[in-house]
Order: structure tokens, then sequence, then C-alpha cells
């Protein structure tokens, strides 16, 4: 499962379009977008309350607590709101400990209200079920939620009722809203399951004489649920986290993982980094990463990502040639270093994704050169020694350094030699010759897949003697 | 008064509800008699790890694929149902390899089936699905699941369920799998290995993400001090993943205080575990650990 944040301006559509509720829900579908490349003109005729209505504008990046931050522009006209914008909008700012640049804003018709009138609601999930979180006191100042607001709980399979959300969640509201708030919760939490959230919080949540408004919005939808609610969903957009930028070959990469049943991840952390990873499952990756960090390559670390689940050779080629393209994009006066690390594949074929990694390499030998870029492998699994061969002569072939590791050696080792910390040593014995023993006899399988044959028992007899021979 | 009544339901769920569904942990072992049928089997996964298993020396007697029942595959009889293949085979554990559309589906039909090992290789599995799962699960006690996405669970030179290589096991090991809503998780392993006379040391592997590791340490502290604690060495993987960064399999992200690896691996060393900072110490430390016990 992969919980992942949508924008406030998602979340909002979402609700908007598929609340079923009598609570009378105001404002819908206003709001408006604002990047840099904004036409205010265009969008004041696309959305013409935004020349009648006071205005509230704010960033819309998965930043929490905008208001304490000084990020909230409140009861402004549409100039007011440019100007707001000038000092703000493509500005770097800090947001804890992250840094980035304020580009994606959400303006909003401004409610006028009192602050008895703000309330706060959240639903998660949990193992036991899903949680109804609700306080009387919303707004910027709620405070710890945990220790203060009503919770209730709906159990796996249970029905959440108006009665259950009027007795236990809203004691403290006055009678008059009582029926508004409760039939707005149930719909908001028939939203929250048939759209697969499992993080949906609101707050402040507005309620007064003309109806409810939702002035804020957090939201996290289970991105597994895709093949369920596309039709729901459309094409939902997935904001990084506020300081890290959306790469194009980061979708491209997400793109052939959706596709594929194997799994190809990418993130880009620092693209002008000299510490480049192309590692092999997702528990090897994050070692890898953890041995870089130790070893003091943190700042140089480039990316994260992870290739698994036997991808096709024409997959990796695909994936190594993305991350071969971003290396050499700019030069490092130290050169680069480009990882291609992984421990025993469980069933991936080695000898088809390397295939894919040295087309990959072959493809951008020249700028792999100029780019003073040192490959380092290691890698085990099946048919890893013809892996490991073709890797080797691409560097032979090419003249680009690449030093190869079998499961002689440990798997993070080739981090120390990558980063200067430890001597290269002289490299194991790869095969003068195609190594065949791959191929099983293809008697034992009765329905015709075209899966990668199975190594047999005999073949890995071979490949300890092999070692045991050095 | 509606806090304490939540409470006091949530303990009789945990207290109650949990002890029904721990009395499957003994299904954890499998050995060279385990009788193994594959969910999913005419599949391409499906189809190729089965025939891994069968090479390894796994007993796999039969498979289900709906719609495909009486023909053979991979010489073993394939049935229309879970419940038809149990009944046909006596089998006792099944390893599914059906996409995340049905895998939630195909876990269930398993346990209503009684089907006392479920290993579920499956990676994407909607939360919703397996809340649902979990929730049947917890109420049960024949079914053990093991997964989702994970790897499976080998005794060496016995029996191999799931997709790792076997040539490189020399001793028990289960893959518990990386999801936040999984069927088995640290403490049900730990019991087994614990009370398991043949096992003689314990490697834990954790990674960034929840808090399954500070339960175990929680569980070692109560169930494996004093002098007949047998040796527990870990690795935590993600120690310098950034908060608020998604990364390893199931995506874990570190929020709030919870869930980081520095607190995972203090709260391990606090119950007596050594915590190894390199994943290729493992076996050198616990061969350190063997010999100040003079269990060599």
């Amino acid at each position: 499962m992969s919980a992942k944040a949508i924008s406030e301006q998602t979340g909002k559509e979402f609700l908007y379009k598929y609340i079923c509720t009598s609570a009378a829900v105001q404002n819908r579908f206003r709001y408006a977008n604002v990047t840099t490349e904004t036409d205010f003109d265009r969008l004041a005729q696309d959305h013409p309350w935004l020349l009648t209505e006071r205005l509230v504008v704010k960033p819309d990046q998965l930043i929490k607590r905008r208001g304490k931050l000084g990020l909230v522009g409140v009861n402004l006209d549409l100039k007011g709101v440019q100007e707001w914008l000038k000092t703000r909008l493509m500005r770097e700012t800090m947001v804890g400990k992250a840094k980035g640049i304020l580009k994606n804003f959400l303006i909003e018709p401004f409610v006028a209200h009192k602050q008895e009138e703000e309330f706060y609601v959240c639903i998660y999930a949990t193992r036991e079920g899903d949680y109804v979180l609700f306080h009387h006191e919303g707004g910027v100042d709620v405070g710890d939620v945990d220790a203060k607001a009503s919770k209730l709980l709906v159990g796996v399979d249970e029905k959440l009722t108006e009665d259950a959300v009027r007795k236990q969640l809203l004691t403290h509201v006055a009678a008059d809203i009582k029926e508004v708030l409760a039939s707005f919760i149930v719909g908001l939490f028939n939203l929250y399951q048939d759209l697969y959230f499992t993080y949906l919080e609101i707050n402040p949540l507005v309620v007064t004489k003309d109806g409810v408004f939702v002035l804020d919005m957090a939201a996290k939808i289970d991105a597994t649920a895709d093949y369920l609610c596309k039709a729901k969903w459309g094409d939902v957009e997935f904001p990084p986290p506020f300081g890290r930028e959306a790469y194009p070959e980061e979708a491209y990469i997400a793109d052939l993982d959706a596709k594929s049943g194997a799994s190809l991840k990418l993130t880009l952390l620092n693209p002008r980094g000299r510490i480049w990873t192309m590692v092999a499952g997702g528990g090897a990756s994050v070692v890898y990463s953890d041995t870089i960090c130790d070893l003091g390559g943190v700042d140089e670390l480039a990316n994260y990502g992870e290739y698994s689940g036997a991808p096709s050779e024409q997959q990796t080629y695909d994936y190594a040639k993305t991350i071969l393209s971003l290396m050499t994009r700019e030069k490092h006066p130290d050169g680069k270093v480009l990882i291609i690390g992984g421990s025993i594949a469980n069933f991936t074929n080695v000898a088809a994704t390397f295939k894919g990694i040295v087309r990959a390499i072959r493809d951008y030998q020249g700028p792999i050169k100029e780019h003073e870029i040192t490959i380092f492998v290691r890698r085990g699994g099946p048919n890893y020694q013809e892996g490991l061969r073709v890797m080797g002569e691409v560097g032979k072939t090419t003249g680009i350094p690449i030093h190869v590791f079998g499961t002689e050696t440990h798997m993070t080792a080739i981090v120390g030699m990558a980063l200067g910390h430890r001597p290269i040593p002289k490299e194991p014995p790869v095969a003068a010759h195609t190594a065949n023993f791959l191929l099983n006899s293809s008697a034992s399988s009765s329905v015709g897949y075209t899966g990668t044959p199975a190594p047999s028992h005999r073949a890995f007899q071979w490949q300890k003697e092999a070692q045991g021979n050095k | 008064m509606s806090n304490s009544r939540l409470f006091a339901r949530l303990l009789l769920q945990q207290n109650g509800v949990r002890n029904c569904y721990t009395a499957s942990r003994k299904h954890l072992y499998i050995d060279k008699d385990t009788k193994v049928i594959c969910q999913g089997f005419t599949g391409k996964q499906g189809t190729f790890h089965s025939q891994q298993a069968i090479d390894y020396g796994s007993r796999l007697v039969g498979g289900v694929s709906p719609g495909k029942g009486g023909r053979t595959h991979l010489g073993v009889p394939v049935f229309n149902s879970v419940k038809e293949a149990r009944e046909g085979t006596g089998a006792e554990a099944t390893v599914i390899y059906v996409p995340p559309p049905f895998a939630g589906a195909a876990i269930m039909e398993a346990i209503d089936a009684g089907m006392p090992l479920v290993v579920c290789i499956t990676e994407g599995i909607p939360q919703q699905d397996m809340v649902k799962v979990k929730h049947k699960l917890l109420r049960q006690s024949t079914t053990r699941l093991i997964g989702p996405n994970c790897p499976g669970v080998i005794n060496p030179g016995e029996c191999k369920i799931g997709i790792m290589p076997g040539h490189i096991h020399k001793k028990g090991r289960i893959g518990i799998g990386g999801d936040p809503f999984n069927g088995t998780n640290f403490i049900d392993c730990l019991e087994v290995f614990l009370q398991d006379p043949k096992t003689e040391g314990i490697i834990l592997i954790g990674e960034i993400g929840g808090n399954a590791e500070e339960n175990a340490a929680d569980y070692l502290k109560q169930h494996n001090s004093g002098t007949n604690a047998k040796p527990v060495v870990s690795f935590i993987a993600g120690l310098t993943a950034p908060p608020g960064r998604r990364m390893g399999h199931a995506g874990a992200i570190i929020a709030g205080g919870k869930g980081g690896a520095k607190e995972k691996i203090a709260a391990l060393q606090q119950a007596g575990v050594v915590v190894s900072m390199s994943p290729a110490q493992l076996g050198s430390t616990m061969f350190k650990e063997f010999e100040k016990r003079k269990m060599l």
C-alpha cells in the first residue's frame, strides 16, 4: 500500500464533486490555482468571483501550519492578492528544515466568521478501523488534537450514523447546528471510504447560518487503489514534499513502474551531486543509501531509487538510460561515480537486467567518459556470472572504468571503494565464456510460459566450485 | 464516559481477540512434509515460482486457478477453489501469487477454507482490503498469514514457500514483508524461534517506518532475558533517511518521532539485542555472541 498526499486543491475537488450530504456546502469549486505562469486577467475571466469577493491566498504545497508561518493572506481583493504574491511567489523559504520555492498557490473566497464557528474534523485509518476526530474549537490554535478532540472508531465493515456522530462527537456543539454537522461528517466519512482516503483533515471547518465552508484540507489517498478509483480520481497528481522538485524523469520512471509488475522507482535528491546509485531491491537500496551517508556522502548523494521484481532487459535499459542521462547533464570537478549494486536477487534474472544496463552504458559511453564517471558493480542472483561478465566486457571495450564484483564481496564494500575510502582490490576472475548452465530442461514447463528459466541445483554447485577455486 | 467504554472495548479486542489469532503461530513452522498449494497457479508468476519450489524439493501438491479445475499443471492437479484443493490434497499451506485486485479475496478464501498457513507474496494490495482481511484474521485461530508483500518462509533443505533463492540459506528464515497491515509481525516470529529448541540465535532485520521493531524489543525484554536468553542480532535499514522522505519497500516515511532507525536501534539495544551497523557484519556479530556464551 502507498498512502500518498494530495494537494489541498485536489482534496477539495474530490469533496465538492462527490460528497453526499444534506448540509449546505458553500463555495463549491471556488478555488483558483496560481503559479508563476498565471495570467491574472485570464484567471479573472475563468473565475469571475475573484473580482466580486474578498479573497484568501496561501501556498498549496503540502506545507503545514501556514497560518503560523505567515503564509496566509486574508481578506484581500484581487489586487491585494497580487501584491501579497509579489513578495512570496517563486521565493525561497524555509519550512522547518526544508528549503524550497513557493510556486503553487490557491486563491479562495474569504469567509467572514467568528471563532466559535470554527471546528476541527479529522478521519484517519488504523488497523482496527477508521477514527473520526472532532473538536468544537477548531482553527489555527487548535493545539493538541489527540488530547482534546472527541474520538469515534468506525470498525471494519461498520457504518457511521448521524446518531453516533451526534452522541459521541458533537456533545459540545450548539443544538441548532448539530443536524448540519452530523450530516456533513457522515457524508465526509462516506466520501473518505468511497475514494480510498487514508487521511482527511479539515481545519477549520466553518459552519455559519449561511452553510458549511471547507476552509482548509489536508489529505492522503491509497495510491494502490488506483485501479478501483480511477474513474473518480482521474489522473490524480501526488505532489512531492515541500523542498523537493518533481522531475520529468521521476514521472517517466513512475509511468514505467505503473505499467509493469516489476518495481521501478526513482527519486532525485540532488541532481548536481556526484554519487549516483542504481540498486536492485527496496531493502538493499536503503542500505546502500545508509552506507553512502555513513561514509560522509550525504551532500553528494544524487538520487534514491531501486529496481526489482524481474524487470525485462528493455525496462532495465530504460531505467539505466534515465540515470545516465541525468548524470551527464552537468560536469562535476571531482568526476562522478555510479554504484550499480544489489544483494543476491530472489529471482530476477541478473543476466537480463545487466544486459539492459550494459546496452545503456554503450549508448552513453561518450558522455560517460566526458563526465569522468567511474562505475562500481556488485551483484548476485540467478545468472549473475553472465551479468558480471558483460559488465566487465563493456568496460574493456569502451574504456570506461568499471569495477565488477560478485557475492565474494560484501554488498556495500563498493561504496567504500567508490568514495575513495578503501582501495579497489584486484577483481575476482570473471568467466571468459558465456555460462549456459542457466537453461533448464524446458520439458519441465508444461504451460508454454515465457518467464525466465530457473537455475537448477547443478548450476549452483558449479558456482560454488568456481568460487572455491579462487 | 464514551471514552472509557471505547477504551474497554479496545482492550478486550486486543487481549481477547489477539489470543485467538496468536494460537495460529505454530503454523509458521514448515518442514519437508508440509503440503503446499499455489493460488494463481497457472499465471506467469505462479507457474515460475511453483517450478522453483518443486525443484527445491517443496511438497507442492496442487494449485488453484478458478475455471481451470480438472487440468494438470507442472505435474499436479489444478482446482477451482481453495476448498476443493484442500479437500483433494490435504494441503496445509498455500502461497498466493495473485495480482493486487484479487489478492485480498484470495486470502479471504484461504481463511474460509481453514488453511493453516497462508503466504501472500503480492505487493500493492489496497489498504482497505487488508484491513478487512486483518479483521477476519484476528477473529479466528486456524489460519496464520505471512505477508502480503513479502518473500515468504523457508526451512532450508526441507521446504521453501516463496520467492527467495533456495541455495543461499542455511538456517531458518522468515521474510514477513514491509506492509503496515501484515499478517505476521516480529513478535509472532520471535515466539516461534524462542520456543524452538533447534533455534540457537535470531537475526532480526528491520527497516524504517512504523513501530514493529520497538514492539519486538518490548517482547524480548519480557521473554528473552536471563541466563537462557538466546542471542539476538539485528540490523535496521534506513538510519540516514531523513523525516518526510519516502524510501524503502512499502514507501516508509518517518513521521513525528516514531519509526526512525535511531529509535528502533535504541529500543532493541535496551532489550539486550546486539545491533550491527552493517548487514555484512551480522554473521560475525552472531558468531561473537555464540563465543561469548560458549555455545561453540
